[in-house]
């Protein structure tokens, strides 16, 4: 197996902007990883809506999924408080890794110490009247928390519609 | 690795969009992950003119570049020059320069239209972004543009020449539909 100097999800930023984020909320974003990669940069395209004073910080853990459990293998933090529209990296994680190729998750848990959301810009899918019959593709859970857990069912995640199962654009790089 | 016979750099063709004006002499730079060896065969995009009424003549180029720390380097191109007598969406094929077997990983896809006296050309291309970034991202250059106007390959190009996508508008960041195909 290669070595790969960056992994897209998407060859192109996504059209769509309100991939909304709310307060407390933890999504799992499923990413492909092609080749090994060693975890270096991480980016995001980000429009922060935080109040003045405001801050808001992203809190990113990378886990594998074995049967029905996601585990955390790692994760970095982001502290955001400007407004607008850019690019956010993350460049600081909790071990060295070299990520093996395969389909990881991605966990989102935003958190702000004022009433503002966050956005990010990717694609969106269908919005299916079913739940999506096949094997965990990713979701949300519905009920808030402050920490991202160190492993976790899948048979928790409680929503899976359309904002749930939105992809943000994500470009990571060695 | 297997080999493939197909690679697209957009996902799935009818997701592509169409319509844009394809500025001239601007090298678009779209960093991709070629999933397994495939011959650097047959070359194909989609485009369209506007001739006005006028048969027209435009050139165009791509280059398959490898990156190497903060260099990029020109491993193959192909390109060709194409009479339009109608103005219709048509598959146009490039000639590649030379054989060649290319290894799985990533690889760098560069396009420019030379200009042929106007800007009537478009592309089936990705989505466009139309937000505007106030900064570039982090870490190493994947998909953007060349900071100078290019009206050939360059042989080699140095990532801190390239401005990487911000956004700002649909002029630059967005990436013509390219077909490999065995």
């Amino acid at each position: 197996m290669g070595q790969l100097i960056f992994n897209n999800n998407l060859n192109y930023i996504g059209p769509q902007s309100n991939l909304t984020y709310l307060n407390g909320s933890l999504s799992f974003v499923p990413y492909t990883i092609f080749d090994s990669i060693s975890l270096g940069t991480f980016n995001i395209l980000y429009r922060s809506k935080v109040a003045t004073g405001g801050t808001h910080t992203l809190s990113l853990g990378l886990y594998s999924l074995t049967g029905s459990t996601l585990t955390l293998a790692n994760s970095g933090s982001l502290p955001i408080s400007v407004t607008g529209i850019h690019w956010e990296s993350i460049t600081t994680w909790s071990s060295t890794q070299n990520i093996s190729p395969g389909t990881w998750f991605w966990g989102f848990l935003f958190s702000t110490n004022v009433s503002s959301l966050a956005d990010l810009f990717g694609v969106k899918t269908i919005g299916a009247a079913n739940a999506f019959p096949g094997g965990f593709i990713g979701g949300a859970m519905s009920e808030s928390t402050n920490a991202l857990p160190s492993s976790f069912a899948t048979s928790n995640i409680d929503s899976i519609g359309l904002p749930e199962l939105m992809i943000p654009v994500i470009i990571l790089n060695s | 690795m297997a080999r493939i016979n197909i690679f697209q750099n957009l996902p799935v063709l009818h997701l592509a969009n169409t319509g844009l004006t394809v500025g001239f002499n601007t090298l678009f730079l779209q960093g991709v992950y070629i999933p397994g060896s495939i011959s650097f065969n047959n070359v194909a995009v989609i485009v369209s003119v506007n001739r006005g009424g006028a048969d027209m003549s435009i050139t165009m180029s791509l280059g398959l570049y490898s990156l190497t720390g903060s260099t990029l380097s020109l491993a193959n191109s192909a390109g060709n020059s194409f009479g339009f007598t109608a103005d219709n969406f048509s598959w146009r094929t490039l000639a590649t320069s030379a054989t060649q077997d290319i290894s799985p990983g990533n690889w760098y896809l560069g396009f420019i239209r030379v200009s042929s006296g106007d800007d009537a050309m478009t592309v089936v291309h990705s989505p466009t972004f139309g937000g505007l970034a106030i900064v570039s991202h982090g870490g190493l250059f994947v998909r953007g543009i060349h900071s100078v106007s290019q009206t050939v390959m360059p042989s080699s190009i140095a990532t801190s020449d390239l401005l990487k996508e911000i956004g700002g508008g649909t002029s630059f960041y967005y990436y013509p539909y390219i077909l490999i195909s065995a």
